[in-house]
């Protein structure tokens, strides 16, 4: 069962911070689905976007110890996901400076074939990264423009411009398919 | 002219949020019983994590599942950083004594006084709030650093007076150097008392330690020093609690090094 955010999920976090197994479980089960899809809006390949969950859970455990009680726990474990993920960039940019890996190049959208019409991630792969961040976390993720902000360091009033921004662009690209198609090339 | 297929599609891509709908799509809907009572509630995204990927994490964390116990409220971290710094002032006092402090008229002593107590506290809060991820943001530090600075710049143009003093170097080097150490012993106690935390934007928070530390060092350089000249006030003075945020900075800036391997 997927808990719904607030209530069941601060009450898991309490029972996996005094270490319970069952809980820390249901938390994993909650939470994964939203974290994933979240990593695949960033432009990620699923390959790289399984790898990167797991660095997160693994940062998630580490400093499970910092989430204070009567907090809500969706932006305190975004802001955790936004940080590793960002951490990890920063790490492979480097090592790609010092020649010693090749970033991988982040997933591009999907192309479909002229007529065919565009899925969810092509059109939010059309967004710059912060506003796909945004979209994903107030649409998908089902958080509050507060939560949000919360977990992008950011204030609220910034959150809804940013997503207000996105929605005229997206709402651009869904009324003509010529922008659409301009877009893809 | 939108269809009601159209309507179909655009809901299976963003649910009800018409926000992103073309305005077209947004009258069909307003005038089509049809599409009205199709009402979804959610964006219909694919909601489930890959094959074996819970099995995979849950075998990563919850062999090493011990209980941890959370880190302490806001109000007691931040009530915990400015005892520290009042302990670091009587410290520094007991050692060093409080001329400054009987120099400074009533006026003086209140605005100057006022401004440190209260850049403090924004602080000592805003770092206690930030040890957590995903904490609220009321203020962008920029703002908390700038302003206490920036006020008691405008108060030392202000109130003191201006003189040539040929000691200007040899006095305001002291001056510098016993801002900066009591600057850095806080850093030292403030640091420990928030090694617990994880905060999301190491660099900034680095320059908050740093900014709370400055304040303290200026505390106790105003209670120290009885020289009230404006530029030695301005450089000397501000000079060592710019210097104790440099180093906040470059603590945080390590730090986030550090985490990026």
């Amino acid at each position: 069962m997927i808990p719904e955010p607030s209530g069941d999920l601060e009450a898991l976090m309490q029972r996996y911070q005094a270490g319970d197994r069952e809980s820390a479980s249901a938390l994993i089960a909650g939470i994964n689905p939203r974290l994933f899809h979240y990593l695949l809006s960033q432009g990620l390949s699923r390959f790289d976007a399984e790898d990167l969950l797991q660095d997160v859970w693994l940062q998630i455990h580490r400093v499970r110890h910092t989430h204070r009680q009567g907090e809500p726990v969706l932006p305190w474990i975004y802001a955790i996901a936004r940080h590793v993920q960002v951490d990890s960039y920063r790490k492979r940019t480097r090592r790609r400076e010092q020649g010693i890996e090749t970033v991988p190049e982040l997933r591009a959208p999907a192309k479909p074939a002229d007529g065919e019409q565009a899925d969810f991630e092509e059109l939010i792969g059309r967004l710059p990264e912060s506003q796909r961040e945004v979209v994903t976390m107030l649409k998908v993720a089902g958080m509050s423009c507060e939560e949000v902000a919360r977990a992008t360091s950011s204030t609220v009033g910034a959150v809804k411009v940013k997503a207000h921004r996105a929605y005229e662009r997206l709402r651009k690209l869904l009324g003509s398919p010529a922008e659409l198609r301009r877009s893809r090339d | 002219m939108t269809h009601c297929d159209e309507i179909d599609r655009l809901r299976a891509l963003f649910g009800p949020n018409t926000e992103v709908w073309p305005e077209e799509a947004v009258r069909h809907l307003g005038s089509c019983s049809r599409c009205q009572d199709a009402a979804d509630a959610r964006w219909s995204v694919e909601m489930r994590s890959p094959e074996g990927l819970d099995s995979k994490v849950e075998g990563s964390i919850l062999d090493a599942l011990a209980p941890v116990s959370p880190i302490s409220s806001q109000n007691r971290v931040g009530t915990l950083l400015l005892l520290m710094s009042a302990a670091v002032t009587s410290v520094a006092i007991l050692r060093i004594g409080s001329a400054g402090w009987h120099a400074l008229n009533g006026l003086e002593a209140t605005i100057l006084f006022t401004i440190f107590g209260i850049g403090m506290v924004a602080l000592a809060y805003n770092l206690a709030s930030r040890m957590m991820p995903g904490s609220r943001i009321r203020v962008h530090p920029v703002v908390l650093i700038a302003a206490p600075l920036f006020c008691m710049f405008i108060a030392v143009i202000i109130l003191f007076p201006y003189r040539v003093d040929p000691e200007f170097v040899s006095k305001g080097v002291l001056c510098w150097e016993i801002g900066f150490v009591a600057a850095l012993a806080s850093l030292i106690l403030v640091t420990l008392a928030l090694r617990r935390g994880y905060p999301s934007q190491p660099v900034w928070t680095g320059a908050c330690v740093g900014a709370l530390s400055a304040l303290n060092g200026l505390v106790v350089l105003q209670i120290f020093c009885p020289n009230l000249e404006r530029l030695h006030v301005a450089v000397w003075h501000l000079g060592s609690a710019v210097s104790a945020i440099a180093v906040g900075t470059l603590i945080g800036g390590l730090q986030r090094r550090r985490r990026q391997g």
